[in-house]
């Protein structure tokens, strides 16, 4: 029998790959087996609280690859992986996991309001809404808890007459939620003083006297440091105008500068109206999420 | 390798927490080093002993040392509950959250591991083991005088034979002589001389050009200035030539602030690097860095 030289060659270089791969995979394997035991979550729950995610993380991991878990473990291996994600602010793996727990799990209405928490952190409101909508609860805290977060949810929809009609239900006699339920009221009130202004009218107000259309969005600093180079090389381009003339070269300059800060100021304007509402929209947003939070540490203990 | 983790349900012998110190401690040498952490911090939290548990979390210290995270070695050793150890485990972890404060630029919380160390730790020779590392943190803290009384304290706890201390001595004595210690510069009354003779900032730290630089621009905003007057452009020259000649007078007197800083930074970088070579490079101090 004869082999050509190439056939040779290709044969020796298949075997060195054959022989690569099935190294690596040993490698992985023994990594694996390292962490592929049945272990007690306990110690999982233990990096958890001692800000060891990313430990916890990869023990996780392997132990989903294990057989024949049952389905307490699953969960509660669920469970662990959303709280961990959840330490890292990494929301959306967080909600994955969350998701998987099962509805007869000790962790289950926990995950559920976590997960809601993280949606609503997300802007994922209608998702929210449709998660707590499906929550069936019987015990009267978690029953607070679900109006708390379905009327934030309102709210940050700016969806007042849901709003109105989630807390008139409230029953403020919980120690966990009661606070933060009054509190909505007063974000509720901050939201209907940040009205939407008009950009054109901000524009307008600009092109009349610079830096008022500033003022009108919110910005009143600003509205003077954007008045005063206007006026000032509108005073320069006068000047020169009476001194020199249209075609004057200082005149040209002058009236320039004056014409790019005036537009500027009318374009800074129109876009402020935006920013302005915007920044103000997100002060009360991160409120919102933050009376979200305490209600749920308090009730869960975490 | 196989059996690191346990069982649920799991409870550690001594035999065990040996067998799973091993195992770790393999996964270390093998440079698996989050495998090791933990295992580490299993063995923290499978046993009772306070002991135990502070010898595993050096340990895990140790691999986030070795992965360069030196913040979480930090959070790991902020864990140590000191109450029942003894010195040298006290000195241990002392030590070890010095270095990692150190190595994460945390030089005050490092000066306050020292001094904890030395209030806590009725052994001195331990304490004094400590000091080659205490004078690169007061080095960094720009406490030079202290830092050379340290080295001079150390030398004089450990080496012994007379004839080579003195040699040592003499080394440190020149290391430390008053005109290599760099002579620092207060950024604010670098901003106060810009303030009353724009340029002077900047020259007081050090740089003439842009000193001379800042004076320019703020004379060609009072010379527009004037210029515009002399023509009888007075708006123009009250406002925008005012207005040019001002923004280079506060933009000269934060840049000299700044410049003044950039030069102490310099100037302390390249001492404390010197001073860090000859540490690291002398045959009888080196063993202690290494």
């Amino acid at each position: 029998m004869c082999i050509k030289p190439i056939h040779f060659l290709v044969l020796i270089l298949n075997l060195c790959f054959i022989s690569l791969g099935l190294k690596a995979q040993i490698n992985d394997t023994l990594n694996d087996a390292a962490l592929v035991q049945k272990i007690d979550l306990s110690f999982v729950d233990f990096l958890i609280n001692n800000q060891e995610h990313e430990d916890a993380l990869l023990l996780l991991k392997q132990q989903l690859k294990r057989k024949n878990i049952d389905i307490i473990q699953l969960d509660s291996i669920h469970f662990y992986t959303a709280w961990a994600f959840y330490n890292l602010k990494n929301l959306d793996s967080s909600i994955v996991y969350f998701e998987k727990i099962e509805y007869n799990s000790a962790f289950y209405l926990q995950s559920k309001f976590y997960e809601n928490f993280e949606h609503l952190y997300l802007n994922q409101h209608k998702l929210a809404d449709a998660k707590l909508a499906k929550l069936a609860l019987e015990d009267s805290t978690l029953i607070e808890l679900k109006k708390f977060q379905q009327a934030s949810s309102a709210l940050m929809q700016r969806d007042f007459l849901r709003f109105d009609a989630i807390s008139s239900d409230f029953k403020y006699s919980n120690f966990s939620c009661a606070n933060e339920q009054k509190e909505l009221f007063k974000r509720k009130a901050e939201i209907v003083k940040n009205k939407k202004k008009s950009p054109l009218l901000a524009g307008l107000m600009s092109a009349v006297i610079p830096g008022t259309g500033k003022f009108y969005a919110g910005y009143r600093g600003q509205a003077i440091s954007s008045m005063i180079p206007t006026f000032i090389f509108a005073a320069a381009a006068a000047e020169s105008y009476y001194r020199a003339g249209v075609k004057s070269g200082q005149f040209i300059a002058a009236a320039s500068l004056f014409g790019i800060f005036y537009m500027g100021n009318i374009w800074g304007s129109v876009l402020s109206v935006k920013t302005f509402y915007e920044l103000r929209n997100n002060e009360i947003h991160n409120n919102i999420m933050l009376d979200l939070h305490i209600p749920l540490r308090r009730i869960f203990s975490n | 390798m196989i059996c690191i983790f346990r069982f649920a349900g799991y409870s550690a012998t001594d035999a065990d927490i040996s067998f799973l110190f091993k195992k770790a401690d393999s996964l270390y040498l093998a440079k698996q080093y989050q495998l090791a952490g933990i295992g580490y911090d299993e063995i923290a939290y499978l046993s009772g002993e306070n002991v135990i548990k502070t010898k595993a979390l050096l340990r895990k210290a140790d691999c986030y040392l070795e992965r360069k995270e030196f913040g979480k070695a930090e959070q790991v050793l902020s864990r140590v509950f000191y109450a029942d150890l003894n010195d040298s485990l006290i000195y241990l972890a002392r030590y070890k959250t010095t270095l990692a404060s150190y190595l994460n630029g945390d030089f005050g919380e490092a000066e306050s591991q020292v001094i904890q160390a030395k209030l806590l730790i009725e052994d001195t020779s331990l304490v004094y083991q400590l000091y080659p590392l205490y004078v690169l943190i007061l080095n960094e803290s720009i406490k030079y005088d202290e830092a050379k009384k340290v080295l001079l304290a150390y030398v004089n706890h450990s080496i012994a034979d007379s004839a080579r201390r003195k040699i040592v001595i003499e080394e440190i004595e020149f290391q430390y002589i008053g005109s290599k210690i760099p002579k620092l510069k207060n950024p604010e009354r670098a901003k106060q001389l810009s303030t009353f003779l724009p340029g002077s900032g900047q020259l007081y730290a050090g740089y003439f050009w842009e000193g001379a630089l800042s004076v320019s621009l703020q004379l060609g905003g009072l010379g527009f200035t004037g210029l515009c007057i002399w023509n009888k452009y007075y708006f123009t020259g009250a406002f925008v030539g005012f207005s040019i000649f001002q923004k280079f007078y506060g933009g000269g007197m934060n840049r000299a602030e700044f410049l003044t800083n950039k030069r102490n930074y310099l100037k302390t970088r390249a001492f404390n690097d010197e001073v860090k070579r000859y540490l690291f490079e002398n045959s009888v101090l080196a063993k202690r860095y290494k």
